[in-house]
């Protein structure tokens, strides 16, 4: 009796601790904006760190309680963490919109409830039609797509006949596949032509992938990676199959990629500015639900970075960059 | 049972002397000690302090603790069936004293086929759904197989398994158009998207329902039917399982069936949910939450002991938990930590609960 007395007061003691944790559930301020940011995968990819600095700095700024979510791939959890925030009754939820068959109900109905629905990152194929968003602050995919494509083609002397590898994390997501989209646009512009790899979100396992692909076929002539886990270790994998170095490029910043630009091993990536995707985003919900003020949609994408203008971005990358 | 070896010069005597021990033992404890020594009796204590502690927080923030809304009870009543039936399957292989960690594999290809055979491939839709079925079956077949007869530990057999899977579906998952694997929607007839994930008989979500006959179903199996016999011997003693004619490799062989069955039928009520089925569903690590679920509620890791009850609650304090945490804002990144510390806590009460009743420890 004593140990199931003990063992009972322990369990009541650590879920009371776990309800403390989190100030809002016992003096949530009235003044305050509830939101969740639902962030479709991989919440510890160095990717993520500009978006979510700049969330919480737009909700510390704009009086937000922002609650941040990972869905790992599942549209399941997405689908779950929308009709959560619907029961929760949030003022705003921030989607990023990787599913759109499993995500477009759940968030009409969000809407229907009177929350708004602004999207990151990621953006419904339909747009606005789709009725599932307000706005969407973020990348366009197929355009970013074309334009690395075009610098790697131009830079690194792309010619008809020529084979490149397009390694992309997840090339099932909508993002990838677009940019996978507009980056064979360019090639195809030229007559050369490009095999998308999946490489999951891991280095190291994009890292082996790629130099994998690169010894069975050392006739490829660029590389230019889908997102920011492959263009980060295209250099190396160049490198560990034994070939010459070759034109690479691709998206995202982060330290590996940087380095690779400052030091000349990679021509130039895309950046679609995360930080902007995760400020704008919440501080146009907290104007909106405060003011009325109808959001808006905003390209977070500000063209190439390369080695002329790598300084400032090398020094801001992982925070605001 | 504990016996005592022969070759320590027991006779048939000194065992006879230990049952009647143990059955006089039983016989003279109290209702409390007798509902102690049962496999979901922790559970079902922690259940109702959840309860209760829901109750509580309901009344004290009734503005900011929605809990018990609407919203949030239909949420609930649309997940914790899925992870519920996969962790039914889960224990019962489980009390038979084999894992299988194919089971988030399971849960996205078996769909994936049957959405692929119906939308691309121009079958009818029942035998479509047929197929999803008998490719859970077959892959719990061959599972059955390689740990029976190959004599390889069903935890690196179905972890191979899940390789296998991942692998097949983003093969069969590669768009004509795109040239790179996708999701697929499932567009399945009104009336199966009503059987499965619709509202029945009123109020009800059919997910809630299909949970209770599966429950129901999975309770009669293991303890009104022989099989039931079959499986907790199998998963108790498999030794002395099969000196008194318990066929230990069929048991298991539809143990594996069974539970893949119930991760292809969940897959199936969760498709028709969200309308679509994703590769990168096989990564959802959903094979360690049933698990979880089972361990929770009181199974055995090691085979013999376990209960549908037991589950059942395992599943639903698992998904109660998340739902909780997510009400009152609980950081994010901090989830798993707090699912993975719920998990230990309950077995631990498990433990020490089941020690005092009289039970053996883990």
């Amino acid at each position: 009796m004593k140990t199931l007395t003990r063992s009972l007061v322990y369990t009541v003691a650590a879920l009371g601790m776990a309800a403390q944790i989190s100030p809002a559930m016992a003096k949530l301020d009235d003044d305050k904006i509830d939101v969740t940011l639902i962030v479709h995968c991989c919440l510890g990819n160095a990717f993520w760190e500009p978006l979510l600095k700049g969330a919480n700095e737009a909700a510390e700024k704009f009086g937000v309680t922002l609650d941040i979510q990972n869905a790992e791939f599942d549209p399941a959890r997405q689908v779950n963490y929308i009709e959560q925030a619907i029961a929760n009754k949030q003022n705003a939820i921030i989607p990023m919109i990787a599913a759109p068959e499993a995500m477009t109900e759940p968030l009409k109905k969000a809407r229907a409830a009177g929350i708004h629905v602004i999207a990151t990152n990621t953006d419904h194929p339909d747009k606005a039609k789709s009725g599932a968003r307000e706005a969407y602050i973020g990348q366009d995919f197929v355009a970013a797509g074309e334009l690395i494509g075009n610098r790697i083609v131009a830079d690194g002397k792309i010619t008809k006949g020529d084979k490149c590898l397009l390694p992309g994390e997840s090339p099932e997501q909508h993002h990838i596949a677009a940019r996978g989209q507009g980056v064979l646009n360019a090639l195809r512009a030229v007559g050369a032509d490009g095999e998308i790899l999946r490489t999951g979100d891991k280095p190291e396992e994009a890292l082996t992938l790629i130099a994998q692909y690169l010894l069975a076929n050392p006739d490829t002539k660029c590389v230019i990676g889908l997102g920011n886990t492959p263009t980060g270790v295209i250099p190396q994998a160049v490198e560990e199959a034994g070939l010459e170095p070759l034109p690479n490029g691709g998206f995202d910043t982060s330290p590996a990629i940087m380095k690779n630009i400052t030091d000349g091993k990679t021509i130039a990536t895309v950046d679609q500015q995360p930080f902007w995707q995760g400020f704008l985003a919440v501080m146009m919900a907290s104007y909106e639900v405060r003011y009325g003020l109808a959001p808006a949609d905003f390209n977070s994408s500000n063209g190439i970075i390369d080695k002329s203008n790598a300084e400032i971005v090398a020094k801001f990358t992982g925070t605001y960059r | 049972m504990t016996t005592i070896p022969k070759a320590l010069g027991a006779t048939a005597t000194d065992t006879q002397a230990i049952a009647s021990a143990a059955s006089t033992r039983y016989r003279t404890q109290n209702r409390r000690q007798k509902f102690m020594r049962n496999a979901s009796a922790n559970i079902a204590i922690l259940s109702i302090l959840i309860l209760a502690g829901t109750i509580g927080a309901t009344i004290a923030y009734p503005d900011t603790f929605n809990f018990y809304t609407t919203g949030n009870l239909s949420v609930l009543a649309q997940q914790i069936p899925v992870i519920a039936i996969m962790a039914i399957g889960a224990g019962l292989l489980m009390i038979a004293g084999e894992f299988d960690l194919s089971l988030a594999g399971v849960y996205t290809v078996c769909p994936f086929l049957g959405a692929l055979a119906f939308t691309q491939w121009g079958w009818p839709f029942i035998p479509a759904i047929a197929l999803s079925f008998l490719i859970a079956a077959l892959i719990g077949a061959t599972i059955g197989f390689v740990v029976n007869r190959l004599r390889v530990p069903s935890f690196i057999a179905s972890l191979g398994m899940m390789f296998v899977l991942r692998g097949i579906v983003r093969g069969i998952s590669i768009s004509s158009s795109t040239g790179q694997p996708g999701a697929i929607s499932l567009k399945p007839p009104v009336w199966f998207e009503a059987l499965m994930s619709g509202h029945l008989f009123g109020p009800f979500y059919a997910q809630t329902l299909w949970l209770a006959v599966f429950a129901i179903g999975a309770w009669y199996l293991l303890n009104r039917h022989v099989f039931g016999n079959h499986v907790f011997a199998t998963g108790g003693d498999p030794e002395a399982a099969e000196k008194n004619g318990i066929r230990t490799r069929h048991t298991k062989l539809f143990a594996f069936m069974i539970c893949s069955s119930c991760s292809a039928f969940a897959g199936l009520m969760q498709a028709t949910r969200i309308n679509i089925i994703d590769p990168g569903q096989t990564l959802t690590g959903l094979e360690l939450q049933a698990i979880a679920a089972c361990v929770i509620g009181g199974t055995y890791l090691f085979g013999g002991r376990g209960s549908i009850l037991g589950i059942t609650l395992g599943a639903v304090l698992l998904v109660t938990v998340e739902n909780i945490l997510l009400l009152i804002r609980a950081p994010g990144e901090f989830m798993p930590v707090f699912i993975g510390t719920i998990i230990i806590v309950s077995v631990i009460l498990n433990m020490n609960v089941g020690a005092a009743a009289g039970r053996r420890r883990y």
